[in-house]
């Protein structure tokens, strides 16, 4: 792990205990107990999560500063919206655009294996580890649907996730009486979301998903996706009855579009 | 020598290659099949060359007026000499061949729509249809 | 452990397979020899020849794919023969006969495909359809040493980040309009930079000289990217470059006015910063540390260099290949179809029909069972 990295954040968050969990692609995930607004006798135990999209020094600085602020921002933005709209999601709690750091409540947990409950490693866990037909069950089955559905309804309000792959959702369990197969899913990283009514975007959004799937779990891709697809519908009735069926409709029509386009995509110099 | 490579292959359509050897010449013939017309082609009894008129280089290239260092070395004095200039001949048969094909085809497919056009949907817009 | 050696010929304790790539502009014929057993650090592959004729077309144009099956089949025989020469070997020598089978475009595959069946036949060898990214792939892998990386293959005609996992080689992130390759030469088109040696260096020479940054659309998504939009954009903005419009995009901080070695240094951030950002998507997502460039693009030095920088904060490591391998060639070819032939695969003539959209996933690839 990158030390330097670390170091600046932690400059940048002066006397406030990290605890390095990840690094992900563009962000380093810390968790802390110390909230950043509330005084020293109001602190409790609970967990946060501080995200912090470092500089990337490949890029170019001015690219690379817009890029940092835009995403920070664009995320929190999003997060608090999806909140405000009762659709699961990591409660915010703060936001340093220009440094590139998000403060918000933590979500998921470990897994058997150690490793944090994202979509991925649950059913990577599945797939090799636990007994034979698990990663194909009702149980898993349910939660693909769950998922489908927070997709659908995150589009019906016209809000596209742009980088929708299992690695960024998240499993929870809210429930205290929940089994240990039992999950919630809690679609997180919405760094490259936006606003967007389009098919056509959200085609995008799901193309990306269907081919993420098919990658990373290619042996149950396929079955992965259609309950995916199931959800998704079924989240378009839930928010917009009749017109979120139509809705959901176009963006199906337009998802085969970008599907052949994808296949037949000149391969030409 | 065993020989076929089907050289074009479309849904109703292909030409097949075959080599023959009446010693010490070796000459190559090609055949058209589709449903409406089956067509043999050979080179017949020359001069032949590997020089070829339809195996140039397109238009847009030879107008740039460059020097064309892409050309064919002439045909040696050998029997596979001399099979490259039977098969640029039979090439340019093919070539010749199969672009009148092509435009008649072309020709054909509009007189085509044209009909459909005039039958089915005369006077009506398609907008209004549904 | 896979046994590798269950088709060695009798009397002998290595293999040569010849190789013919002709998918795109470059006519390439190689000649690999690889010893028995696996291919490890001490027991390597050995290039014995790897010639390459390339077309070039006049400035301002591209490759016409009936231009360049017309090089291709006018210079076959020529290359073939100064493979050989090279090799020292006459074509009985050869354990297999391996040829590009797709993806590229259909016409120069076609040339060369022929040349390959006539050889074969000719002096009765095995042939062996390969699929052109995984040459790519397996020749970076063999060169560099890297044992399993993330792919990033970047060409005029392909632009994918690639993992491999359960026999296939994944794509996890590819794009979603127009190849990086194809952007530059159609850029380079705009501005009539000259297509020799090829436009992707001759951009790379005027960006080397660009100090202005343009802010450019980014359109990663997720591990995709798109690139019609941004080269739209910056073809609108040398219109008005040239032109001589009012753009206030075309005015840099200092005053000056935008040059075209700006635009090229523009594009090149742009576009290199999104593939370095989805190459980084993916390392994280599939837990790799090590990259590995391959394409006809991955000998650009700044790409290179950015993806140094990324990799290093993630305490991996990135490795290329000089322009003898990443550059489309006939040896990756002959590289990537011997070890299928050494697995068994081989094609019947019947069996030998090129494919312009041959997917890189398609490929069952027998040999590593990592």
């Amino acid at each position: 792990m990158a030390s330097h990295i670390i170091a600046q954040a932690q400059a940048y968050l002066p006397n406030i205990p990290l605890t390095m969990v990840s690094q992900g692609a563009e962000a380093l995930v810390f968790t802390t107990t110390t909230h950043p607004c509330l005084p020293v006798s109001e602190q409790t135990d609970t967990t946060y999560i501080i995200k912090y999209r470092p500089s990337k020094p490949y890029r170019h600085p001015k690219l690379d500063a817009q890029i940092t602020k835009h995403r920070t921002i664009s995320e929190a933005k999003i997060m608090h919206k999806l909140g405000q709209l009762g659709i699961r999601v990591p409660r915010l709690v703060a936001v340093d655009a220009p440094k590139g750091i998000i403060w918000m409540h933590f979500v998921g947990k470990l897994l058997a294996n150690g490793e944090m409950s994202s979509l991925k490693n649950w059913l990577w866990y599945l797939e090799r580890v636990s007994a034979p037909g698990s990663a194909t069950d009702a149980g898993t089955a349910r939660i693909l649907t769950q998922v489908g559905r927070e997709i659908g309804r995150l589009h019906m309000h016209d809000i596209v996730h742009g980088d929708l792959t299992t690695s960024n959702i998240l499993l929870e369990q809210p429930h205290t009486d929940m089994n240990d197969t039992d999950w919630e899913p809690v679609l997180i990283d919405y760094g490259l979301g936006s606003y967007s009514g389009l098919p056509e975007d959200k085609a995008v959004d799901l193309y990306v998903l269907e081919r993420a799937l098919l990658s990373t779990h290619p042996v149950f891709s396929e079955k992965y996706n259609a309950w995916v697809l199931e959800g998704y519908a079924l989240g378009h009735a839930e928010v917009g009855g009749k017109l979120g069926g139509k809705k959901c409709t176009e963006t199906l029509r337009r998802l085969d579009e970008v599907r052949m386009r994808g296949r037949k995509r000149s391969l030409l110099g | 020598m065993p020989n076929l490579f089907s050289l074009l292959e479309s849904e109703n359509c292909q030409i097949q290659t075959q080599l023959s050897s009446a010693m010490p010449d070796l000459i190559p013939t090609a055949t058209y099949i589709s449903p409406d017309l089956k067509k043999d082609f050979h080179p017949g009894c020359g001069p032949h060359s590997t020089q070829g008129t339809t195996t140039g280089p397109s238009d847009v290239v030879a107008d740039k007026g460059a020097i064309d260092k892409d050309r064919p070395t002439e045909a040696s004095d050998s029997t596979l000499g001399e099979l490259r200039a039977r098969l640029t001949t039979l090439q340019d048969q093919v070539n010749v061949f199969l672009t009148d094909r092509m435009k008649l085809g072309a020709a054909k497919e509009e007189d085509d729509k044209d009909l459909e056009r005039r039958i089915l949907d005369d006077g009506v817009d398609e907008d209004d249809v549904e | 452990m896979i046994n590798l050696d269950k088709h060695i010929k009798p009397s002998r304790d290595y293999y040569l397979a010849l190789g013919l790539e002709g998918s795109a502009n470059k006519l390439g014929i190689g000649i690999i020899k690889h010893p028995k057993g696996e291919l490890t650090a001490t027991n390597r592959a050995e290039v014995l020849s790897n010639v390459r004729d390339t077309y070039i077309s006049p400035p301002g144009e591209g490759f016409l794919p009936r231009d360049t099956a017309r090089h291709h089949r006018n210079w076959v025989v020529r290359v073939l023969k100064d493979a050989l020469a090279v090799a020292g070997l006459v074509g009985r020598d050869l354990d297999c006969i391996c040829f590009t089978q797709g993806p590229g475009m259909g016409a120069p595959l076609q040339a060369v495909v022929i040349a390959a069946r006539t050889i074969a036949q000719l002096w009765d060898v095995p042939l062996v359809g390969v699929n052109h990214c995984v040459g790519h792939i397996e020749m970076g892998r063999e060169i560099t040493g890297a044992q399993n990386p993330v792919v990033l293959y970047v060409s005029g005609g392909n632009t994918q980040v690639i993992a491999y996992s359960k026999n296939h080689y994944r794509i996890f992130g590819e794009t979603l309009d127009i190849a990086i390759g194809n952007c530059l030469d159609r850029f380079a088109r705009t501005l009539k930079i000259p297509n020799d040696p090829f436009p992707g260096y001759n951009i790379e020479q005027m960006a080397k000289r660009g100090k202005n940054f343009v802010e450019l659309p980014y359109t990663v998504k997720g591990m995709d990217l798109s690139m019609s939009g941004i080269l739209a954009f910056i073809d609108s903005l040398a219109g008005d470059m040239f032109a001589g419009n009012k753009n206030k995009l075309l005015v840099a901080a200092d005053g000056s006015s935008v040059t075209p070695e700006d635009l090229c240094f523009s594009l090149q951030e742009c576009l290199y910063a999104m593939l370095v950002e989805i190459t980084e998507r993916a390392m994280a997502h599939v837990q790799l540390q090590q990259v590995l460039i391959v394409g006809g693009v991955g000998s650009n030095e700044r790409l290179q260099q950015m993806m140094a920088q990324m990799v290093q904060d993630r305490n991996g490591s990135v490795f290329a290949t000089d322009e003898r391998f990443c550059i489309d060639n006939g040896i990756m070819i002959a590289h990537a179809g011997l070890l299928a032939y050494r697995m068994g695969q081989t094609n019947e003539l019947w069996d030998t029909v090129c494919s312009q959209k041959f997917r890189t996933d398609e490929v069952y690839v027998n040999w590593r069972d990592d």
